[in-house]
């Protein structure tokens, strides 16, 4: 898919795959092109060159029986003012066709905790947390067959955010997709099969999480009790700074031999960081000209 | 689409019932205010001592209302009726669609299987039965200061066909300021072109009836088929009827077209 606003190319040739039933994230920084390929799913903007289809069927003429399959949760959560949290939901619902309260409502309700008490409340008054849970359960209370999430656990309290991904795992028990976009590794991590990272609107890199960082160094960070003068033997990996007893390694081989390198010296401290989003993009982007100049 | 139209008129209820209640309050003075005059020949003389202009506002210049149903019909060319119908419409034609785009909440509201051309039609039919609302508490409020009064010969049925011609007026305007929303993001740029055009036009029409070197001008004005005492002295142009409901109809079928062709980015 290609798609440029202006003389801005959000799109430049975005080409990828989700299979039935599996939970696929879309990782990428801001600006990457992430919203502009959801909106495009989800037929609020067309792409001008390529083609999307979703659920086997074109994702700009066929989008309202998509709609009726899908759940989708947007980046932006603006709920108008005038709503409660329950007239929201119900309007929402009978937009869909129901009459009653939709299947999983109630469940999603109290999984969530968004009580009665807070569902009658204007929404106007809701923190961006709660704006949030009622965007998700809007989201998710019809059962769709297909979930598309533009940044889920954003505004989540951590505690809420495993409550939502236990949701996912159950919908994929169920056969659900969920195709969710996110800048937060380690969210995609948790919860997705398979990955695409996006850059300058073009796809980087897709595969599985573990397949993404092969091969890339993972930052650890070295207190040493005492200064430590001279060469220093840290089982393969590179020495990226050194700031008095602190050593900043960069470990792209087994960690085990880094460790029991490190054995050797009294060692205060040890900090073995998550690879950072921006840590996997850089590597990416340092060894692909193409990708760099997009 | 039902519940589109059910909810467009929910969120308007406050603002349509403060709007109806002046537009019935302000029904009722009008017609107390014709006793006030000395009647209609009272009327007259204050007329004759009004500039071309203001009764070319009226549009008046031609002939004086000759009883008390033209008195009336003439009122209802004021500009409070005019700025009333006309903001209404607007305000719900910005609301529609480049409202919902601005802060974002189309992005739900679109998200439900229902194709946008129903969606923005279910918004226009709300916005038609505002219109009526506001039109039937500005015949109410003449129907009450006439039996508070116990004005005679005033003509209910001819004031009616003048709410019908100020109805197809609100409607075409109405019409273009949809089809102004249906292609943008900003409610606000909407609401002041859109309010921009009817100033024009006005003026446009005003200029047209004092000025006779403008007076195409006027034919290209909404406001010149609108002729509130020529309706009350021969009935409702056919005419009239056809160019605003004509641009009404265009404006909506645009507006329909543009929004689901569209896309929706802030």
């Amino acid at each position: 898919m290609r798609k440029a606003f202006g003389d801005v190319q959000a799109l430049d040739g975005v080409d990828f795959a989700v299979e039935r039933g599996e939970v696929f994230g879309f990782l990428g920084p801001n600006g990457a092109g992430k919203t502009t390929t959801i909106r495009i799913l989800t037929a609020f903007i067309r792409a001008q060159a390529g083609e999307a289809r979703v659920l086997g069927l074109d994702a700009w003429r066929d989008a309202v029986e998509i709609k009726r399959r899908t759940g989708f949760l947007p980046d932006i959560v603006s709920i108008g003012s005038g709503f409660t949290g329950a007239a929201f939901l119900g309007y929402i619902a009978r937009l869909r066709g129901f009459s009653g309260a939709p299947p999983r409502q109630r469940e999603l309700l109290d999984r969530l905790e968004l009580p009665r008490s807070a569902l009658a409340r204007r929404v106007k008054g809701y923190s961006t947390g709660m704006a949030k849970k009622l965007a998700l359960v809007q989201a998710m209370q019809h059962d769709p067959e297909l979930l598309i999430m533009d940044e889920p656990t954003e505004a989540l309290d951590p505690l809420m955010r495993q409550v939502l991904f236990g949701i996912m795992r159950e919908a994929r028990a169920r056969g659900v997709t969920v195709f969710m976009s996110s800048h937060n590794l380690a969210d995609v991590e948790e919860i997705c099969e398979r990955v695409a990272l996006i850059r300058g609107g073009r796809i980087v890199k897709m595969g599985s999480v573990e397949a993404l960082r092969e091969g890339r160094a993972r930052t650890m960070v070295v207190e040493l009790r005492e200064p430590f003068d001279g060469d220093i033997d840290v089982g393969g990996a590179e020495v990226v700074s050194r700031d008095g007893n602190t050593l900043r390694l960069a470990v792209s081989g087994d960690v085990n031999d880094v460790l029991r390198a490190l054995a050797r010296y009294d060692v205060a401290d040890l900090v073995y960081e998550r690879l950072s989003l921006d840590e996997l993009f850089l590597g990416y982007y340092a060894g692909d000209g193409e990708a760099s100049g997009a | 689409m039902r519940s589109v139209f059910w909810q467009s008129l929910r969120s308007y209820r406050t603002s349509l019932g403060v709007v109806s209640a002046a537009l019935f309050g302000i029904s009722v003075v009008l017609v107390l205010t014709f006793e006030a005059f000395g009647g209609i020949e009272g009327f007259e003389e204050l007329l004759k001592l009004l500039p071309e202009g203001m009764r070319a506002m009226l549009k008046a210049q031609g002939g004086f209302a000759s009883d008390a149903t033209g008195y009336i019909g003439m009122q209802y060319r004021h500009p409070f009726y005019l700025l009333s119908t006309s903001g209404f419409v607007i305000a719900m034609a910005a609301g529609a669609v480049a409202r919902e785009i601005e802060r974002s909440t189309a992005l739900m509201l679109l998200a439900v299987p229902l194709a946008r051309w129903r969606y923005l039609a279910a918004k226009i039919a709300s916005m038609v039965v505002a219109v009526v609302v506001l039109l039937v508490a500005v015949w109410a409020g003449t129907g009450a200061g006439v039996a508070v009064t116990g004005l005679g010969g005033v003509d209910m049925l001819s004031l009616l066909l003048v709410l019908v011609n100020l109805l197809a007026l609100a409607l075409a305007i109405g019409g273009i300021a949809t089809l102004l929303s249906s292609l943008s993001s900003d409610g606000g740029h909407v609401v002041s072109v859109a309010a921009g055009t009817a100033a024009a036009m006005f003026f446009g029409d005003f200029l047209a009836t004092i000025w006779s070197p403008a007076e195409l001008v006027g034919y290209v004005s909404l406001y010149h088929y609108y002729d509130p005492l020529g309706v009350t002295q021969s009935g409702l142009p056919v005419r009239d009827l056809a160019v605003l409901l004509g641009v009404a109809a265009a404006g909506f079928g645009a507006a329909l077209v543009a929004f689901q062709r569209r896309d929706l980015a802030a």
